[in-house]
């Protein structure tokens, strides 16, 4: 039990940051073919 | 077609970062359990520089609001880095609350109390989700730029209150973090290397987060804009007259 909330912090902290971080390459990824190439280049 | 990873820099940066995460946590859930908090002192490996984190993106949202306040070099890019380091910063100090309030269960028997600490953290989290808020009232792109930039000079505020609350007011909270990283402070050397070590990798996970977040926004305000013409230009079309 006591281990648990140790394990609880970490596995929120690392599951959220992972899944932010492949959420914000994912929406790159996709903005950058969506986009016109021109527009696309200046970001 | 764009590079959405951008340079080597960037690529550079989230591979430190990877690598400075992967150590602090396999570090950080080995360290040896205290006298005092047994286990749970593990968790000094994440929750102080989650917090530190949230401080530095909020810090790069104020100063890129500046920035763009500023008419001398105002530009979209700072108005871009100010939305992501808003949302990174929300992100980081959502993780603080709750891994502070993991901490707090065990520790303090509850997960939440009204203490200076907590309390003005939560106030924190609920001026930039304010803010975040307001960014997605449609105005036109310098309105709304304008707008969230005044309102990010006055979120910023909260964060050195944050910051001092426990030397300010009498909390249930121990003291500042860095503090504890002094020689004469009785902290484990282990905790205090996994501890800065943390610090070092939650910066750096910060900044290539903000960066890559940043990136995404100006594709989104250009795809935005795109959208505006190819509606303007249908309207025109619709308005001439049939001869």
């Amino acid at each position: 039990m006591s281990e648990s909330y140790v394990w609880a912090g970490y596995g929120i902290t690392v599951g959220a940051l992972s899944l932010y971080a492949a959420w914000v390459v994912r929406r790159g990824r996709v903005l950058a073919r969506s986009l016109p190439p021109d527009d696309a280049e200046d970001q | 077609m764009t590079k959405p990873a951008g340079g080597p820099g960037t690529t550079l940066l989230g591979a430190a970062a990877l690598f400075g995460m992967v150590t602090t946590v396999v570090l950080g859930i080995r360290l040896p359990p205290t006298m005092e908090q047994g286990p749970y002192a593990r968790l000094i490996a994440i929750h102080p520089p989650l917090a530190w984190a949230s401080y530095v993106a909020f810090g790069v949202c104020a100063l890129a609001s500046v920035g763009w306040l500023v008419p001398r070099t105002r530009s979209p890019r700072w108005d871009q880095v100010a939305a992501a380091g808003a949302e990174v910063g929300v992100l980081f100090c959502t993780l603080t609350l709750i891994t502070g309030s993991i901490w707090g269960r065990p520790t303090w028997g509850v997960w939440w109390t009204w203490d200076a600490r907590l309390t003005s953290t939560a106030l924190l989290e609920a001026l930039f989700l304010g803010y975040l808020a307001l960014r997605r009232v449609a105005y036109d792109p310098v309105t709304r730029a304008r707008r969230a930039a005044i309102c990010a000079l006055v979120a910023v505020v909260d964060v050195p209150i944050v910051h001092f609350s426990v030397d300010w007011w009498r909390t249930l909270h121990q003291g500042r973090s860095l503090a504890q990283l002094t020689p004469q402070k009785d902290l484990d050397g282990s905790y205090v290397s996994v501890m800065l070590l943390g610090f070092v990798a939650m910066t750096l996970l910060c900044s290539w987060l903000i960066v890559r977040r940043s990136r995404v926004e100006a594709m989104e305000q250009a795809l935005e804009a795109d959208t505006f013409e190819v509606a303007l230009e249908e309207r025109r079309a619709e308005s001439v007259p049939v001869s």
